[in-house]
């Protein structure tokens, strides 16, 4: 029997315990597809709060036409999206990850920073790169190869032909490949030594 | 043709290795606080739309 299943079931039946498990289970995860889509933005974590409680008030429902995990996902994007309209309305913050140009700073010289933990500087290449991609690219990519989601789950969460989703996910990663190299060539490095 | 699965490979297991930040810390009593506030919060229910009183047209 499907973990989350039960849970959601229990959940909708007001099992509080229930709901912070599904909780615990999948916080870290929204709040990583957050912080990839809005470009690390400081209201992250309000906006997986905001998920979640979406989550909770339409828990009743929830019919299981999907996983629980595509729906929930769903819902991110959906939250996700509201905020960066308003955000790109309000025009007082520092520019979104769309407008940045591609000459970077960070991403060109990131690679000398020595002192940096490699974990950072991966995370924020890798970021970086996937800034880059047109938002709808970014978020295919992301929700296949970041979060790890099934081609078919992605088409129900975006509402796009699951034809259209394989094949731009592809063009992403090619236009990823040269943005990514020195990862890329690091861990070919990695396996020779 | 291979050169193409090449680089959807290399780049899809680069993004799988992304390392995750950590959640803020106090994240988790947070949203729990959050959900607890929704828990006691009223309901606007249909009859409570039923109730709610119209305003009378003024007489003219």
């Amino acid at each position: 029997v499907d973990v989350d299943e039960t849970l959601v079931a229990d959940a909708a039946r007001g099992n509080r315990d229930a709901f912070d498990e599904l909780v615990r289970r999948y916080q870290s995860r929204l709040f990583q597809l957050v912080r990839i889509l809005t470009g690390g933005d400081e209201e992250s974590e309000d906006l997986v709060q905001e998920t979640f409680v979406r989550a909770y008030r339409a828990l009743g429902q929830f019919r299981g036409e999907s996983t629980f995990r595509t729906w929930l996902h769903r819902i991110a994007v959906n939250v996700v999206r509201s905020h960066v309209a308003r955000r790109n309305s309000r025009r007082t913050r520092a520019p979104i990850v769309e407008d940045r140009d591609d000459d970077d700073p960070v991403l060109g010289h990131v690679a000398s920073l020595e002192d940096l933990e490699i974990a950072v500087v991966r995370r924020r290449m890798i970021d970086q790169a996937l800034a880059r991609l047109p938002p709808d690219m970014r978020l295919l990519i992301t929700l296949r190869d970041v979060q790890g989601l099934e081609y078919r789950e992605i088409a129900m969460i975006t509402g796009l032909p699951i034809g259209t989703v394989e094949s731009r996910i592809f063009r992403g990663r090619r236009r990823l490949r040269p943005m990514l190299a020195p990862l890329l060539v690091r861990s070919a490095q990695r396996r020779e030594n | 043709m291979a050169a193409d699965d090449e680089t959807q490979d290399a780049v899809r297991r680069t993004l799988r290795k992304r390392p995750p930040e950590k959640l803020p810390a106090g994240a988790e009593d947070r949203l729990r606080k959050r959900i607890d506030t929704e828990q006691s919060a009223p309901k606007r229910t249909a009859h409570a739309k039923l109730k709610t009183p119209k305003l009378k047209k003024r007489a003219r």
